[in-house]
């Protein structure tokens, strides 16, 4: 792989799970993201098929915070934000305007804090802090453009509309959540929405027409609006400008790392956290959740039996996963220290009795090339857009773990029976965003 | 209806185990029992129950019924709600419609002791009454379909029925859903059919929760984990594999299921509003993978992403769909009004009863032969007899004429037919039948020279064809008798001739002979495109060698290795 670096797959673990288990102060693992398209809106395409670029003007719709202080987002400003999304929107080849007269697109933009059902009650109203557009400062900033009539108070009673409902039950819908009960609404989450208008077509009608729309969530528990936001937009942006089918989970890699080097060794280091068992009867995998390693142990035939247990070193990270003979998941710390678990997520002595001790998976790198390749080409067609890893087998080559990334998110674990030519999702892992 | 008049049921099975034949019982009471398909005639005693019929026609349905009139009236009632429910949540289109109206009989379960042992055994085995969950399941029990009409044969448990008002609680059966779904033209993917039918199943009732139960994926315990941990493993297949236009072959009974839960999960995904405009893009997929290649173009072209996206956008559904249940949208409660139902005429009886054997006959042909002269003779007697007494309804005349030719009377059809034409205007089959014979009798005696056949004989044969093409459903039969006439005429098809073979060829893409013809037509007059389309169809669809050989040999002549 051209990306993978020059260094052991030991040390490469270390630097993963690094940056995968850094400080519990940060990170959560899953950012929700909606988004719609509306009124016929499509991206044209090049002849090389990359999207035609499409420009476009933002547009401050309001700030919303929460009761508490948080200077995390209390003291962004539009700028700073318009900033963390500059980016990602360049990404699916969204520019901004030169000239703010021509630009194909207004995207208004709201974040703020969401409040969990605790904090409804009637006397909380007169709590909520809105910071809202000022007319003046709008026509300031673009003068001459065709909002000049009446869009900074079209957009105003939107920023009104928008921060009355906040407090009230379409809190979920505004965030993308089909209903007020979702469980992940009981916690204040950071929110963003984007709102992208035709600007030509109201220019010449003076009709707002809502091409599509974004909106990206995040648990405001251990994480820190200003540093997350840059990846909460990244992660997000695959799906600016089109439907994401409902609300989707991905994972929002740690604050403090370089979205571009997660991207690269995501792909690269997937093989130290996944293991199929000889038998190919279980995947044993390692994800973060709230911001600590959790073994997950998946039986691939009987889901219900799926177990996890949570990695209870703190300060030492796995850098390594296997299963041993006696069919217990052997995880390496980089402390150095080895924890065993049976299939039930159960702690156990490795080389205790039944324990066994040597790995006897066959690593990918043990398989032959061809049947790699065979694999490689079945699975392949299987998922055309994305990238497709062979793992590792069964000791009888019938099951192959994959990961398969490229998509929006979390790189994806999949068990391939080929006997039965049917694929098991069995877990996310890592991030690709 | 007198008393201790001999009446008839005739019910087929479609899974009967016995075949063995009990004829003509010696006993007083004259039973016939014949299985697997049984007819029997039944002399009821005078203290006795016995079913007097009441007949009823409105809209699209043709009910004899022997349960008490507020009975009837409420199953009619179930089933127009039901309708109702329906046309909420797929389009009118999606489902089959027939002109002729489907005929129910109705007979209520009460009256069981009227008929024999045999049958009485065979209804216990009947899983749609009284299916799980409590709710009635009808119009699958027994059904007798032709290209234009369907008979059912509904046994309602009355006295359940009566007490617990279960018209509200009325649901079609899965599979008489399925039918009514794979009996359009042209037919839908089968990822459409078993999908939208598991999802409609778990309809919520009564009715007033309006909505949809959650999706029961493989097991509770599966749906439960999901719940539990929305990362749990599933088995999930690509969508290419998914959307097939017939459930899979030669894949473990695993993948099966697993291809079946799908399919339905992708249906509810598309319909639970959490896709912009989710409801129309599935309808305008299913409604071109009917009548073309399922590519990921297509796909994306609906649904304005790639198959790998939405592959993960359903797998990400999926632990909410396992526990949500799906809000409506349901229909505004309204209450059709009553039927018109009133005593049956003696006529009525015997020309419905008649005709359901006549429909029987085919059955029991494919599983009884033995017995057929048994049945034939039955049949024989309720449909002549009546036309010996006197009855001249055109639906009469139709059933009778359908039953000579079943019975290889042809000619004698044909009289009947040719001397009353509302006969065959009444049921498009019958029609057609009369069609296919005059073109027969064209192709042997042809008008013109080089065995071509004249104007004059390809309109006799052609009025037929648009008549029955005028009704509900479109009969593949008609476009065939079509293609046959403008392969024996001394000309080209003219522009609506060749309009009408290209709508055969669309309607039914798997017809791969129709198609060839209809592309070769195309090619000939210079509609390429439309050529290149059917040919595209065809070869998507010909299992058969010879036939795929024809579509290349017509995708490499004329202007089609250049200019498409």
């Amino acid at each position: 792989m051209a990306s993978r670096p020059a260094i052991g797959p030991r040390a490469v673990g270390l630097i993963v799970a690094a940056l995968l288990w850094l400080p519990a102060s940060r990170g959560e693992s899953f950012e929700a993201v909606s988004s719609r398209v509306s009124n016929g809106y499509t991206r044209s395409r090049l002849p090389d098929g990359s999207l035609q670029p499409e420009t476009y003007v933002l547009r401050e719709g309001g700030f919303l915070s929460g009761e508490i202080k948080d200077e995390t987002i209390d003291n962004m400003t539009f700028r700073d934000v318009e900033q963390a999304i500059e980016g990602p929107l360049a990404n699916r080849r969204y520019l901004k305007a030169a000239d703010p007269r021509s630009a194909n697109l207004v995207i208004a933009v709201y974040w703020g804090t969401s409040r969990a059902p605790a904090e409804r009650a009637p006397g909380s109203l007169a709590a909520q802090k809105t910071e809202r557009l000022a007319p003046a400062r709008w026509l300031a900033q673009h003068p001459g453009d065709g909002f000049r009539d009446r869009g900074p108070w079209a957009f105003q009673a939107k920023g009104n509309a928008f921060s009355q409902e906040m407090i009230g039950d379409e809190d979920a819908t505004l965030m993308g959540y089909d209903s007020a009960s979702d469980p992940e609404l009981r916690t204040y989450r950071y929110f963003v929405v984007l709102l992208a208008y035709d600007l030509q077509e109201f220019k010449k009608s003076k009709k707002e027409k809502l091409l599509w729309q974004a909106r990206f969530s995040i648990g405001q528990h251990h994480n820190q609006f200003d540093k997350q936001l840059p990846q909460m937009a990244l992660v997000a942006s695959r799906y600016f400008g089109q439907d994401s089918g409902g609300l989707r989970h991905n994972a929002v890699p740690d604050g403090s790392v370089e979205i571009g080097a997660v991207k690269s060794l995501g792909a690269v280091d997937l093989p130290n956290f996944a293991v199929l068992d000889p038998d190919g009867t279980h995947v044993a995998y390692v994800r973060s959740v709230d911001s600590s390693p959790m073994l997950v142990i998946v039986d691939v035939d009987r889901p219900e039996r799926m177990a996890t247990a949570k990695m209870p070193s703190p300060g030492s990270l796995p850098n390594n996963v296997a299963w041993t003979e006696g069919g217990l998941v052997q995880v390496s710390m980089s402390s150095s220290e080895s924890l065993g678990y049976d299939v039930d997520g159960r702690r156990r002595k490795i080389g205790g009795p039944g324990g066994g001790s040597a790995s006897t998976t066959k690593p990918s790198a043990n398989l032959a090339a061809p049947e790699i390749a065979n694999v490689q080409k079945a699975t392949s067609k299987k998922f055309p857009h994305r990238r497709v890893a062979v793992l590792g087998s069964d000791s009888q080559s019938h099951r192959f773990l994959l990961s398969v990334s490229g998509g929006a998110g979390s790189t994806r674990l999949f068990v391939l029976d080929q006997p039965n030519d049917l694929l098991f999702e069995v877990g996310l892992s890592g991030s690709s965003p | 209806m007198k008393h201790s008049v001999a009446w008839m049921t005739a019910v087929a099975f479609v899974a009967v185990s016995q075949p063995a034949l009990r004829a003509a019982d010696q006993d007083t009471e004259h039973v016939t029992v014949l299985p697997p398909f049984l007819v029997e005639e039944h002399e009821v005693k005078d203290w006795m129950n016995h079913p007097i019929w009441s007949y009823a026609q409105s809209g699209d349905l043709e009910i004899l019924s022997a349960c008490a009139d507020d009975e009837t009236q409420l199953f009619v009632q179930g089933l127009r709600e039901q309708q109702a429910e329906l046309s909420q949540f797929i389009p009118d289109e999606f489902l089959l419609h027939t002109t002729v109206p489907t005929t129910i009989i109705l007979l209520p379960k009460s009256l069981k002791q009227t008929i024999d042992e045999e049958l009485s055994r065979e209804l216990e085995k009947l899983p749609a009454a009284a299916s799980a969950g409590g709710r009635f399941q009808p119009m699958d029990d027994l059904r007798l379909t032709d290209p234009d009409s369907s008979y059912l044969f509904v046994i309602l448990d009355d006295a359940a029925w009566k007490m617990t008002k279960r018209g509200s609680e009325f649901i079609f059966s899965p599979t008489y859903l399925r039918f009514l779904i794979e009996s359009r033209a042209p037919t839908l993917p089968e990822w459409f059919s078993t999908g939208f039918t598991r999802f409609y199943t778990s309809l919520l009732y009564p009715w007033d929760r309006n909505g949809f139960e959650p999706d029961p994926w493989l097991s509770r315990d599966a749906a439960s984990m999901l719940h539990h941990d929305a990362t749990a493993p599933r088995p999930f297949l690509p969508m290419m594999e998914l959307l097939i236009q017939r459930a899979p072959a030669g894949k473990s009974e695993e993948y099966q299921r697993v291809w079946e839960a799908q399919a339905e999960l992708f249906v509810r995904w598309a319909l639970s509003g959490r896709l912009t405009d989710g409801k129309e893009r599935l309808w305008r997929f299913a409604a071109a993978a009917a009548s073309q290649p399922v590519t990921e173009k297509l796909f994306q072209s609906c649904f304005g992403m790639d198959f790998d996206d939405a592959r993960d956008a359903l797998s990400d559904y999926l632990p909410r769909a396992v526990w949500e249940p799906l809000k409506g949208p349901m229909a505004p409660r309204a209450d059709p009004p009553p039927i018109d139902l009133r005593g049956a005429t003696p006529e009525e009886v015997r020309r419905i009863k008649g005709e359901w054997g006549r429909r029987v006959l085919r059955v029991v042909n494919q599983y009884n032969p033995v017995a057929l002269p048994l049945y034939v003779e039955q049949a024989s007697r309720l449909l002549q007899g009546s036309y010996d007494a006197g009855d001249r309804d055109p639906r009469l005349l139709a059933s009778l004429a359908l039953f000579r030719i079943d019975t290889n009377d042809k000619e004698g059809a044909r009289a009947l037919l040719e001397a009353s034409p509302a006969a065959a205007e009444s049921r498009p089959l019958a029609e057609l039948e009369l069609a296919s014979m005059r073109l027969s009798d064209a192709v042997h005696g042809p008008a013109e020279k080089h065995g071509m056949i004249s104007e004059a004989q390809a309109s006799g044969v052609m009025d037929c064809v648009t008549a029955s093409l005028r009704q509900q459903p479109p009969i593949e039969g008609a476009y065939v008798i079509a293609a046959g006439v403008s392969k024996h005429l001394a000309r080209d098809p003219t522009a609506e001739e060749l309009a009408r073979l290209n709508e055969g060829a669309r309607l039914f893409p798997q017809n791969t002979k129709l198609l060839i013809e209809a592309a070769a037509w195309d090619l000939r007059t210079g509609a390429v495109s439309e050529a290149r389309r059917l040919i595209e169809t065809g070869l998507w669809n010909a299992t058969d060698s010879a036939e795929r050989k024809k579509l290349e040999e017509l995708e490499s002549v004329g202007p089609l290795g250049t200019g498409w």
